[in-house]
């Protein structure tokens, strides 16, 4: 088990490298010369100059990137071209806000997909024609769109929820989370979809197995052989498919942000790509990889927990 | 109604049964001691000469700053910390006597050294704030209350700057400070709560207890809020998240009237409309021709757009001095109506029947109609537009870094010497190609130094070439339009786009 | 929104176990059986249209879609605009159509980008395997793990705000789906005989890759691109809204960034342009749903009717009988008369695969049931215990247990009976173990729910049970998972399992055919050994007259749903009258496994 971490972490690893050196050659391709974009055209050439020695742009790409890489291994993302921001804490002040809305999702994915694919395997009949309709239909409903409605029903016409904005969990949980339910819910709908359809399949995959019959033939109530028996081995599948929404949830969180004047990573990333802020860029490159990294490690952890195989290997 | 609202969201994060009982609208800081506004771009620094001049950025600079000179309700630069200001018979040295008992939130005092610090660090800094300082060559302190501003050249845009962002104030002791630029320390209305805060996204601000004017500011806390979404904005106003906004857009100004809110109108001394830039034609050589210029200006139907994108907030003009200044010249005004069949003839002179393309930056996230409007009218001339994307904090800075040959825009000023200073000098930010003209630069010098009983004749014959000539294509002097709820009264100040955050008071009170 | 990279809300692209069909698909008729389907063919039509609508929007509008007219501003329905304009005068219906252009060019561009990655590298990957496929996979691994979005703004931001860019883009980052439905789908059919035999027959690669192998892509393929069109319509959308789609291009997802502004001044605007999405990524599902149906490959079939371990009412129906009956014997543990089973046929009728089966079962006799695969015997079985299909429509004139009447007994009142006074024992030891717990958790946990033991007399009663049936190191079995231990020793915990609240009577089906030869006679012992200790009452369902011999006192013998004969072991097996009798007894006696011998592949005993 710890063996099989370390790989995977090994390959976490590699797959942040991998990304940031990507993205590092990406945005120092562009021809336009960065340092006078950043001092303005008044600036002569000696002001551009020396700002291009503070940006370091002077020197070769190869060097840059090596001095990139080994201050970032330490945690050091550098500065905002435009800001002159450190990096580390820009992104910071964004991370809390999409995180909570993307886990708030996922555990509102996680909740809602297992009752109603639970229900729709063993219910069979009109519950389930439900919810494959109804998974088609929350798949094509932009997000945006839900977002604004849960927005003008449950937070303007209603008033249950505020429209905008974020308060931090330290601050008052009780108006944090109402700060992101309506995003969360917005957010989770898609993925429910999907993780749902995933969960109906494998329960039913499950409830076909031979040993669903053996459990059933001592009696046992239909409860325990449910949600105990077929739910833990329909779990694999379900959290797989989870653990790959985490990375759509991310993308998604993106829109939603906007939609609820939410100003997370998503808008960090926005506004630094179109501006051309590179360490910036690469500082949000680098966190979400992180993230994506670490909940796929956590993934293959409950994975591995749920699977004696591995847990006894 | 917080504890039931905390309850019903946190039963339907769980459940997602969100239907609960019926709490009405109103949630978030909206309370009687809490103003809470949206400004449509988060501070770009706190650090002194960093600030942008003028807009949306203000309220976040004015909540923990205080300035040498601030305007009154006709926009004239008066006493602030400064209590009183005036020049020598040369216009070349401007003496300041300062506010005495002053001090900054870090118990530092404000005094000539403080005015001299700051005006140091702003002039050597490179943002808007810093360049509107160019004119001043050095600062000497007289004593304690008395400082002289020497100046390079006669400088009548310099009174209006004090006026704005470039007379902000932040302590001595936090001047070297990089953290200055998060973490503001003036001697403003307000402390900016750090805490209480999330940088980049919404921004708290306390009362200073010991401000001096506190009577000026009657909310106890102010907090901004950065929302760069119309519906967001409007939604937030609807739900009484937000108290006020600016309503820049037909949408914002639109839903605002739909929804019953209160909508505040004036003048805000903003010009808006097709700066066009590149008058050497660097990037877009046709702009070099003084027809496709004038062709420009006769294919925009400034009355419709005005009816249709502005809601009829703002006067057709074809000059960049707005028409309450005395550089306005009334004459002109019929220079360049609507006429595409001229415009076209003027674009076939100059060679471009076929018209010719250029890259300008995408503004329709925050003017889409008035981007529509500019298509529109450069598709009728056959010119066709390319638009590259951009973001808020990079609209400045790319426009100053003559990256487009034109663009639409608004430049809001006090002044048509504010107005010099920003677009017509060499040193001006908002002269990209640093265009210059024998007669135009000649009426500026003269301008500068006649008397100010003779200024507005110069002026109009500044206008008047600067029409003829075809440097810009405007469209109309904006109306500035506040929207706020039912709970909060504002004042506006003609020239400021935004109004001063002391103009914000309680309704009723 | 979602931006999944392996497919639709159907998830029939999901490269899971569900995909991989085994054998070419039937192609003929798809098209027949796909008109077949209204909401398919429905969707189908409403795609087909919207093209050529697209295509056609010249000809069926003379409006520009970008060209504002801001004096004409929002006017109403009609008129020289039929479907109005927009707040700046844009005509709404030239933006819809012109929109579908766009829409539509974007999807294609994610689907030809996507497959002209994904295919050929997933068919290489699978067919040779090896190091390409180790570094194609690692390269799809490492795609799949950024968020879209990210890439989408770093992309764009180097290169400019661009539709057809960010759908060249997107297209890249949903190719790993691509790559690893195909991937998956090759490796699946690569082992098969026929791929095989064509080998070794001297077919060149690229001739068994394309008849055999490039088939069996195909029908997946086509439906995951159909998911995948959806969600590119529905990912330009969300560009759009956040400002990287093309300027001055009229597209869906930018009519509603438009309209979105203008909420609440103009909320109608919203309507078309939101219709139009939803309406069409709808139908690009619906197409993929019904291909599928149609090609038979992918996501699980609709539930039709409640699941076995939910459905509700009697398990056996009453029946009148149809003869009269026979008098039951004062020690009768299990009565049946007249037992039938019938499954619904998709004609609407039904199928009786039992046809009126009577036997008796005496406290502490060991009852076979013999017959070949497909007589019946299972269904008798599963019928007596309730585990039938949910569809399965089961009646008898008789059923009793212990006196008891089982016809029309409730689901709770058989559960009482099941696990603790009768007892079953699988036929296949590893599929019967629930994989995620413990040896242990599992015998205990019936005992627990009926015998009401705590958890360590529990403990010690399963100890001590799987002592008894022969496991050496009961403790370290007892802690031990499933695939920790050997056939036999999971067939030893079944029958400890099925004995574990000491049942009156037991149903075997088929206990020793999985296991080795060796390990079936040890088991068989063990079974001859428990019954005659506990004086079991045993319904043995076998094939095997070899465990006949061994085991029974009385045999029933099936054929094809019926009783042929039915009497005392050793009376049978010295005097068979029926031919189907003689003829089983004496395939047994030529000494071949019998099993072999008369296994047929038709049908199933389960």
């Amino acid at each position: 088990m710890l063996g099989f971490l370390l790989k995977r972490l090994g390959a976490g690893v590699v797959l942040v490298w991998v990304t940031a050196t990507a993205t590092f050659f990406l945005t120092n391709a562009t021809g336009s010369d960065p340092a006078r974009r950043i001092v303005g055209a008044q600036a002569d050439a000696a002001t551009v100059l020396a700002k291009r020695q503070e940006l370091g742009l002077d020197r070769p790409v190869l060097e840059r990137y090596w001095d990139w890489l080994t201050s970032a291994v330490h945690g050091d993302l550098g500065v905002s071209w435009f800001t002159n921001q450190p990096v580390g804490g820009t992104v910071a002040d964004a991370l809390p806000i999409s995180l909570s809305l993307v886990i708030a999702a996922i555990v509102l994915t996680a909740l809602v997909s297992v009752v109603i694919g639970v229900l729709a395997a063993v219910r069979g009949g009109w519950v389930d024609s439900a919810l494959q309709g109804a998974s088609i239909l929350a798949f094509a409903v932009p997000n945006f769109l839900v977002g604004l409605l849960l927005a003008l029903v449950f937070a303007v016409q209603l008033g249950l929820f505020p429209a905008i904005g974020y308060t931090p969990f330290a601050q008052d949980p009780g108006l944090w989370a109402a700060s992101i339910t309506l995003p969360a819910v917005a957010l989770a709908i898609g993925a429910t979809a999907t993780v749902a359809t995933q969960t109906r399949g494998s329960m039913i995959d499950v409830l076909g197995q031979d040993y669903v019959r053996t459990l059933r033939s001592r009696g046992l109530p239909t409860r325990s052989i449910l949600l105990k028996h077929a739910l833990r081995n329909a779990a694999p599948a379900s959290l797989t498919v989870l653990s790959l929404q985490f990375i759509a949830l991310i993308s998604g969180a993106v829109v939603i942000e906007k939609v609820f004047g939410l100003n997370g990573i998503g808008e960090r990333a926005t506004s630094a790509a179109s501006q051309g802020d590179v360490p910036v860029v690469l500082g949000v490159v680098v966190l979400t990889v992180v993230l994506v990294v670490v909940v796929n490690l956590l993934a293959d952890l409950a994975l591995g927990w749920l699977n004696p195989k591995v847990r006894t290997a | 109604m917080r504890r039931s609202l905390t309850a019903v969201s946190a039963a339907s994060l769980l459940l997602l049964a969100a239907c609960g009982g019926g709490s009405s609208s109103g949630s978030g800081g909206a309370g009687d001691d809490t103003l809470t506004l949206a400004a449509i771009t988060p501070p770009s620094s706190f650090a002194i000469g960093a600030m942008a001049q003028s807009g949306p950025e203000d309220t976040y600079y004015q909540a923990v700053y205080d300035k040498l000179l601030t305007q009154d309700a006709d926009g004239k630069p008066v006493a602030d910390l400064a209590t009183e200001f005036s020049y020598d018979e040369t216009n070349t040295t401007l003496s300041l006597t300062l506010r005495e008992g002053v001090t900054f939130t870090d118990g530092a005092a404000f005094d000539a050294d403080a005015v001299k610090a700051n005006l140091d660090v702003a002039r050597a800094a490179t943002g808007e704030a810093g360049t509107a300082l160019g004119s001043i060559s050095s600062v000497e302190v007289v004593d304690a209350t008395h400082v002289d501003l020497v100046l390079s050249r006669p400088d009548p845009g310099l009174l209006q700057s004090l006026a704005r962002s470039s007379g902000y104030m932040a302590s001595p002791d936090a001047l070297d400070s990089p953290d200055l630029a998060t973490n503001p320390v003036g001697s403003g209305p307000y402390v900016y709560d750090a805490d209480a805060s999330t940088a980049g996204s919404d921004y708290t601000f306390t009362r200073n207890e010991d401000y001096w004017d506190a009577d000026s500011y009657p909310f106890d806390t102010v907090e901004v809020q950065y929302l760069d979404d119309t519906t967001a904005v409007l939604n937030g106003l609807r739900s009484g998240q937000i108290d006020g906004s600016t309503a820049q857009t037909n949408d914002l100004q639109e839903g605002a009237e739909s929804a019953d809110l209160t909508v505040t109108t004036y003048t805000s001394g903003g010009i808006e409309g097709i700066y066009l830039w590149d008058r050497a034609g660097a990037l877009a050589p046709a702009l070099g021709d003084v027809r496709v210029r004038q062709a420009i200006n006769y294919a925009i139907d400034r009355q419709s757009i005005v009816d249709v994108v502005k809601n009829g907030l703002g006067q057709p003009t074809v000059q960049v001095f707005g028409p309450e200044s005395d550089g306005y010249d009334a004459s002109l005004e019929g220079t360049y109506d609507f006429d595409l069949d001229k415009a076209q003839e003027l674009m076939a002179e100059a060679g471009y029947a076929d018209g010719f393309s250029m890259t300008l930056p995408d503004f329709s996230p925050v003017y889409p109609d008035e981007q529509a409007a500019m298509t529109e009218a450069f598709a009728s001339i056959n010119i066709d537009v390319t638009y590259a994307p951009i973001t808020g904090d990079q609209v400045v800075g790319s426009i100053i870094g003559g990256q487009w040959p034109a663009n639409f825009f608004t430049l809001t000023t006090g002044s048509p010497f504010e107005m010099i200073g920003l677009t017509l000098t060499q040193q001006s930010p908002f002269n990209p190609f640093t265009s210059s003209d024998p007669a135009i630069d000649a009426l500026v010098q003269q301008a500068v130094t006649t008397p100010a009983d003779q200024q507005a004749d110069v002026l109009q014959q500044l206008s008047d070439q600067l029409v003829e000539q075809a440097w810009f294509a405007p469209w109309y002097a904006l109306e500035g339009a506040y929207v706020t709820t039912a709970d909060v009264e504002v004042t506006a100040v003609p020239g400021l786009s935004v109004p001063p955050l002391s103009g914000f008071a309680p309704a009723g009170s | 929104m979602s931006l999944l990279s392996d497919g639709g809300p159907a998830a029939a692209a999901a490269p899971s176990s569900s995909v991989a069909p085994t054998a070419v698909p039937p192609r003929a008729g798809v098209a027949r059986r796909f008109l077949r389907k209204p909401v398919a063919v429905a969707s189908l039509v409403w795609l087909l249209l919207v093209a050529v609508l697209a295509a056609a929007a010249p000809l069926l509008t003379s409006a520009s879609p970008t060209a504002s007219s801001i004096t004409d501003a929002l006017a109403p329905f009609g008129g020289d605009s039929p479907l109005g304009t927009d707040g700046l005068g844009r005509d709404v219906l030239a933006q819809l159509l012109y929109g579908a252009r766009t829409s539509l060019v974007g999807a294609l561009i994610v689907v030809v980008v996507a497959l002209v990655l994904g295919l050929p590298a997933g068919v290489l990957a699978g067919y040779y395997r090896g190091r390409f496929d180790a570094a194609a996979s690692w390269v799809a691994n490492l795609v799949m793990a950024q968020p879209a979005i990210i890439i989408l703004l770093v992309v764009l931001a180097q290169f400019g705000r661009s539709t057809e860019l960010a759908m060249l883009v997107f297209g890249v980052v949903i190719a790993p789906g691509v790559f690893r439905l195909v991937r998956a789908s090759i490796i699946a059919v690569r082992g098969e005989l026929y791929v095989d035999a064509a080998r070794v027959a001297g077919l060149s690669d690229p001739r068994i890759m394309r008849r055999h192998v490039l088939p069996v892509v195909v029908a997946p393929t086509i439906i995951q691109m159909s998911q995948v069109l959806g969600i590119a319509i529905v990912l330009q959308a969300g560009l759009e809204f956040i400002g990287l789609g093309s300027a001055n291009q009229a597209s869906w997802g930018g009519m509603l960034n438009d309209a979105f502004a203008k909420i609440y001044a103009a909320p109608n605007l919203l309507l078309l342009p939101g219709l139009a999405i939803v309406v069409t990524v709808t139908a690009c599902s619906l197409v993929g749903n019904g291909l599928r149906d149609v090609l038979g490959v992918g996501a699980t079939p609709p539930v039709r009717k409640r699941s076995a371990v939910r459905a509700a009412g009697p398990v056996v129906e009453d029946a009148r009988p149809s003869s009269g009956t026979t008098p039951a014997p004062d020690d009768a543990l299990l009565r049946v008369e007249g037992l039938r089973v019938a499954y619904p046929k998709p004609d609407g009728g039904e199928g009786e695969v039992v046809h009126g089966v009577s036997l008796t079962i005496r406290r502490g006799e060991v009852h076979g049931l013999v017959g070949e695969s497909g007589s019946g015997k299972s269904q008798t079985a599963f019928a007596v215990l309730g585990l039938l299909p949910p569809q399965a429509h089961t009646s008898a004139t008789t059923l009793t247990f212990d006196g008891g009447d089982l016809r029309g007994i409730s689901r709770r009142g058989m559960n009482q009976l099941r696990g603790w006074r009768i007892g079953y024992i699988p036929q296949e030891p590893m599929s019967n173990l629930d994989p995620s717990f413990r040896i242990g958790s599992q015998l205990t946990e019936p005992m627990r729910h009926h015998l009401g033991l705590s958890k360590a007399d529990a403990k010690a009663k399963a100890v001590q049970l799987l002592d008894r049936v022969g496991i050496v190191d009961p403790a370290r079995v007892f802690d031990s998972y499933p695939h920790q231990i050997s056939g036999g020793m999971a067939q030893r915990v079944l029958i400890a399992g099925a004995l574990s609240c000491d049942p009156d009577l037991l149903i075997a089906d088929e206990p020793t055919t999985a296991l080795d030869v060796t390990v079936q006679a040890e088991v068989l012992d063990l079974m001859r050994d428990l019954q005659a200790e506990r004086d079991l009452g045993v319904l043995l369902v076998t094939h095997d007259f070899g465990v006949v011999a061994d085991l029974c006192d009385t045999v029933t013998v099936m054929r094809a749903g019926e009783v042929v004969e039915s009497a005392p072991a050793a009376q049978l097996f010295a005097d068979p009258q029926h031919d189907y009798t003689r003829s089983l007894l004496a395939a047994t006696l030529e000494g071949g496994p019998a099993r072999a011998a008369l296994t047929t592949p038709a049908g199933g005993t389960r």
